[in-house]
């Protein structure tokens, strides 16, 4: 089985986790992908409400999701969302940051998209 | 804890309110077939469960993405050992702080393991060593029993003797100093 690494994703630990299993490689990505934008949409309207302590909370849930789909870009970025959030500086920043993070997303689920599609 | 036989598995909870984080921990322990998993998004529904008497549970520190009001983990960790001295809490958490990581073993938390691409491989560490931790204290526990049944036994039969030479029948026996 070959999965090709995209610009954004790296599946090697994944690759690792399930043993090469493509139904496990398959259901994590799949699980990745349909929460995603759920996320995306929860810190988009605590950011407009100013509820930094849920940007915080968001953030702090959804990092691991990115480390296992080896998005380590966005985990940065997440990190300073979240450490913005979570001392409530320089907060002017974050909806722009969690721009960002929606658009990088929507790139990195493209990019598995298509690992997925190498896998069926 | 349970002995880790087939027939008497080890219970584990896990609370984590990341679905894709508990499914991928149940993955990765299930490999071990000694264990018997259930799941909670937050810690309030664990500890309606807690009378389940779970041996291990694995509890995330934040707990509040989903449910704004639900406690964290240190609340939950506890109350667990309010209620359930015995059981083992492992904590596990995005935060790498130091501090964090010390507040949580102060109040009874067996470890602390930061979540991320090497977490399930420290967890499964983590239990391990816990089961050993387990053994060791049985096995302890064992030879302090042994040693007190030793000492009153050899206690009774210095009072025999003691009993036997005050009424004058032993003096005369052979062997006898």
């Amino acid at each position: 089985m070959k999965i090709d690494n995209g610009t954004l994703i790296d599946l090697t630990f994944l690759k690792r986790f399930a043993a090469g299993n493509p139904e496990k490689i398959s259901k994590y990505i799949n699980m990745f992908i349909g929460a995603s934008d759920d996320h995306i949409k929860n810190l988009e309207e605590s950011a407009s409400k100013k509820d930094w302590n849920s940007v915080r909370a968001t953030c702090h849930a959804i990092k691991p999701q990115y480390t296992y789909m080896g998005i380590k870009k966005l985990e940065l970025l997440i990190n300073q969302i979240e450490d913005a959030a979570n001392t409530a500086s320089n907060v002017e920043e974050i909806p722009v940051q969690i721009k960002q993070l929606k658009d990088q997303t929507t790139l990195a689920v493209h990019e598995l998209q298509m690992a997925l599609n190498s896998l069926s | 804890m349970a002995d880790q036989t087939p027939g008497n598995k080890m219970k584990v909870f896990i609370v984590d309110d990341d679905e894709m984080q508990t499914n991928m921990l149940q993955d990765h322990l299930s490999k071990f077939s000694m264990f018997d998993f259930a799941s909670f998004p937050t810690g309030e529904a664990c500890l309606d469960k807690l009378n389940d008497n779970p041996d291990v549970i694995i509890l995330d520190y934040y707990l509040d993405s989903r449910d704004k009001e639900a406690l964290d983990g240190i609340d939950i960790l506890k109350e667990i050992k309010k209620q359930k001295p015995k059981t083992e809490v492992i904590m596990l958490s995005g935060q790498d702080k130091i501090d964090v990581a010390i507040n949580t073993m102060k109040w009874g938390a067996f470890d602390y393991v930061v979540k991320g691409d090497t977490a399930f491989h420290r967890l499964e560490n983590v239990i391990y060593n816990l089961i050993r931790k387990r053994k060791l204290t049985k096995s302890l526990s064992l030879y302090k029993t042994l040693f007190v049944l030793s000492a009153a036994a050899f206690t009774i039969m210095i009072i025999v003797v003691i009993f036997l030479y005050w009424k004058g029948m032993i003096q005369d026996s052979p062997g006898w100093l």
